[in-house]
């Protein structure tokens, strides 16, 4: 039978129990919104992580296209003791995909709550529902001629702005930090009730996506990265189109330049001269964006020597560094931006600066002119095809932005991923403060050795970035219990507490950033 | 290499191909899958945006054309956003089909996706890294990852056959010819094979 389940259950349900379950969700929602056959759930199971697929495997998965279903889910999930994890467009690619944290959860998968419910091009913001991605709210703002920006991450065409924005990721745009662009959010609770963040609880506001605070604590961030509610709206702002844009890229030829780099464009971006999320990226990230492949120079194993970085960089005109940055708003603005830019670094010495003009087409120069203007695209998947093998996982810390710190990071980072047979590919998203040093560890998960070492050197950079006080923001799923621990006991015991308040019996996304009735002793 | 088909179809199991060799294993298991749907729909195959085959693709389609002759469709896939909309409004239809590939990980990585967004069945998906002493497969399914293994380097007529199972899977192997695709180059690169049922689920 073509149905036949998958032979996968929740932690801790037997299989009765389990069935009874699937025929509630079924009459709740149909039966082409419930998945249990496994050719339907393969496709939720393409991980990338250093484990097998079978610790992420779903039991079923689900989809729901009301606010009203998901209520209805959630009390079945509660009736049945059922663990549910919930996904919006399911593009977290190297943060656990698809898949569950846990193996048998089921999924939640809001992609056909789809809808666009508003864009305001006054007040420039938008409410949008789970399934929405920016590739559809870029064609809705292109095809109402709305004078908006998009900011999104890399999987731009495909991610989403509510899954994106819970999960605190970030952009390169002037609106690149997303969580501090929201504003708004509606979440259903696990007991079924509907709550509504800042000013959406007030009958008849207009202000919901205007006023961030409301009244009280601000519970907004509470939700993030978190497993308290199921967020099925979400307002942000928007960033008015500035009238002129001017992308640009620096090239640098030494690794050890990073101290210099940062050192420059603090001050540039604290002062506002510089306003989108910089991004300083090694030659690795951008040669594999390029169409670089690792075997297109070496077929040794292990990691990728000095020499060969240095041919790539000879062969395709890359630096060890580059730094893409852009200005905005009208002519006079950026010329005056300008002449402080090109100054800046013509007082360094050494950077050669590439416009837009002198770039064209060239990538991966034109990927990142449009993630900086918003323009959607998806050529950061050449990333996969450096090492090649399915394995990616993105390790995250957050850094002050400091030369010092960066370049001590960068050399850690290295020599970690260097001593495990991995090649070091990253960048620095630069904040005024802090950076978002983010290293994509490739790895082959066809080949079960390089799956340990992977896993190995996974756990090496937390544990050494931990001895030097650095921690990560984001964590694919097999490892954030790990890092949860990292941000000490206290901080885990208040989770704990607010997640029994809101949710006794452990229904949602047991597991999300080490938040677990079941596993957690205190 | 060779396939008994009616073996495979006959008596395959999870726990039967675990003890093969992986190649063996491969084609029996995408054998079964791909049988579970109807053998006269349209086969799609999805292929790389480079300008040429590699070796490896070049053996994979060969399977396809022996199986499908010119029925067989091909579409090229790229980094483009509407290359990839496309395809899942294409993966979305109720018009059944069955889509099959050897793409390299960053295209492959966008198609299982817009198969999963589109609710289309995937019925075989198989990581495999060709190197020129080795070749390792990671074949996943959605409850575990099936075996992972290696086969010979020195030939790519496991790339032939699978494409051949996959494009028919109840052709008699017989149908198959004896393609000689030993090659002196040092083949290599990182692929993912993958099979994609489209339409309403055949529920004989």
């Amino acid at each position: 039978m073509a149905d036949a389940n998958n032979g996968v259950l929740p932690r801790g349900v037997v299989q009765a129990e389990f069935e009874q379950a699937v025929i509630k969700f079924r009459a709740l929602l149909g039966d082409e919104n419930v998945l249990v056959a496994a050719d339907q759930l393969a496709p939720y199971n393409k991980i990338m992580m250093s484990v097998d697929n079978a610790e992420h495997a779903p039991s079923a998965a689900v989809t729901a296209t009301t606010v009203e279903q998901v209520q209805g889910i959630v009390r079945i999930c509660n009736e049945h003791k059922i663990p549910v994890w919930t996904i919006s467009t399911g593009r977290n690619f190297g943060y656990g995909s698809a898949a569950p944290g846990q193996r048998g959860q089921v999924i939640l998968d809001l992609k056909k709550m789809n809808k666009i419910l508003k864009v305001d091009p006054v007040m420039c913001y938008a409410l949008v529902e789970p399934g929405v991605t920016y590739g559809q709210l870029y064609d809705y703002i292109q095809e109402n001629d709305y004078p908006l920006m998009l900011s999104f991450p890399a999987p731009s065409a495909i991610a989403g702005p509510l899954g994106n924005t819970m999960d605190r990721g970030v952009g390169y745009t002037p609106y690149g930090e997303h969580f501090m662009m929201q504003c708004g959010m509606e979440v259903v609770l696990a007991n079924g009730e509907i709550l509504r963040t800042g000013m959406g609880g007030v009958p008849g506001s207009n202000t919901w996506q205007i006023f961030k605070w409301g009244f009280g604590p601000t519970l907004d961030g509470m939700f993030t990265q978190a497993n308290y509610g199921i967020t099925t709206k979400l307002g942000f702002w928007l960033m008015p189109k500035p009238p002129v844009f001017k992308p640009f890229e620096v090239v640098f030829d030494d690794e050890a330049d990073i101290n210099e780099i940062v050192e420059m464009l603090r001050p540039l971006r604290i002062n506002g001269v510089i306003q989108n999320s910089v991004v300083i990226a090694n030659i690795l990230w951008e040669a594999s964006t390029a169409g670089v492949r690792r075997s297109d120079y070496t077929m040794e194993p292990g990691s990728t020597s000095d020499e060969i970085l240095r041919e790539i960089q000879t062969t395709t005109g890359l630096g060890a560094w580059n730094v893409y940055a852009a200005l905005y708003g009208t002519q006079e603005q950026v010329d005056v931006n300008w002449k402080i830019v090109t100054d800046a670094f013509a007082s360094l010495g050494k950077g050669r600066i590439v416009t837009e003009e002198e770039a064209g087409d060239r990538q991966p120069f034109k990927y990142r002119a449009q993630l900086m203007s918003g323009v959607p695209n998806l050529q950061e998947f050449g990333l996969y095809n450096w090492r090649g093998g399915g394995g990616s996982m993105w390790f995250a810390p957050v850094s002050e932005a400091r030369g010092s710190e960066c370049e001590k990071q960068a050399r850690l980072a290295k020599s970690i991923l260097n001593k495990h047979g991995l090649d070091y590919v990253g960048e620095f998203i630069v904040a005024p403060r802090d950076m978002h040093h983010v290293i994509d560890v490739l790895f082959n998960r066809a080949d079960p050795e390089e799956t340990a070492r992977a896993d190995a050197c996974f756990n090496e950079l937390l544990d050494e970035f931990e001895k030097e006080g650095y921690a990560v923001y984001r964590v694919n799923t097999r490892f954030q219990e790990r890092v949860a621990r990292s941000y000490g006991k206290v901080k885990r015991d208040v989770e704990h507490a607010i997640k029994r308040a809101l949710d006794p019996n452990n229904i949602l996304a047991p597991g999300k950033s080490g938040i677990d009735l079941d596993n957690y002793t205190g | 290499m060779s396939i008994d088909r009616r073996f495979v179809l006959k008596s395959a199991s999870l726990s039967t191909l675990a003890a093969l060799t992986l190649a063996r294993a491969d084609m029996a298991l995408a054998a079964t899958r791909a049988a579970s749907m109807n053998n006269t729909h349209p086969v799609l195959v999805l292929t790389n945006d480079s300008t040429e085959p590699s070796p490896a693709e070049a053996a994979f389609l060969q399977g396809a054309y022996a199986a499908q002759g010119h029925a067989l469709q091909l579409q090229r896939v790229d980094y483009e956003p509407k290359v990839i909309r496309a395809l899942e409004r294409q993966l979305r239809s109720d018009e059944t089909m069955q889509v099959i590939g050897l793409l390299h990980d960053g295209l492959a990585t966008l198609v299982v996706d817009a198969a999963r967004s589109a609710g289309a069945r995937m019925q075989w998906l198989s990581l495999h890294q060709i190197t020129p002493n080795a070749v390792h497969h990671r074949l996943l399914n959605a409850d575990a990852d099936v075996c992972s293994c290696d086969t010979d380097a020195s030939s790519m007529y496991w790339l032939t056959e699978l494409a051949h199972v996959l494009a028919a899977p109840t052709l008699n192997s017989a149908m198959l010819p004896k393609i000689e695709s030993r090659t002196d180059k040092a083949i290599s690169g990182s692929f993912v094979s993958f099979s994609i049922a489209v339409g309403r689920p055949n529920h004989g």
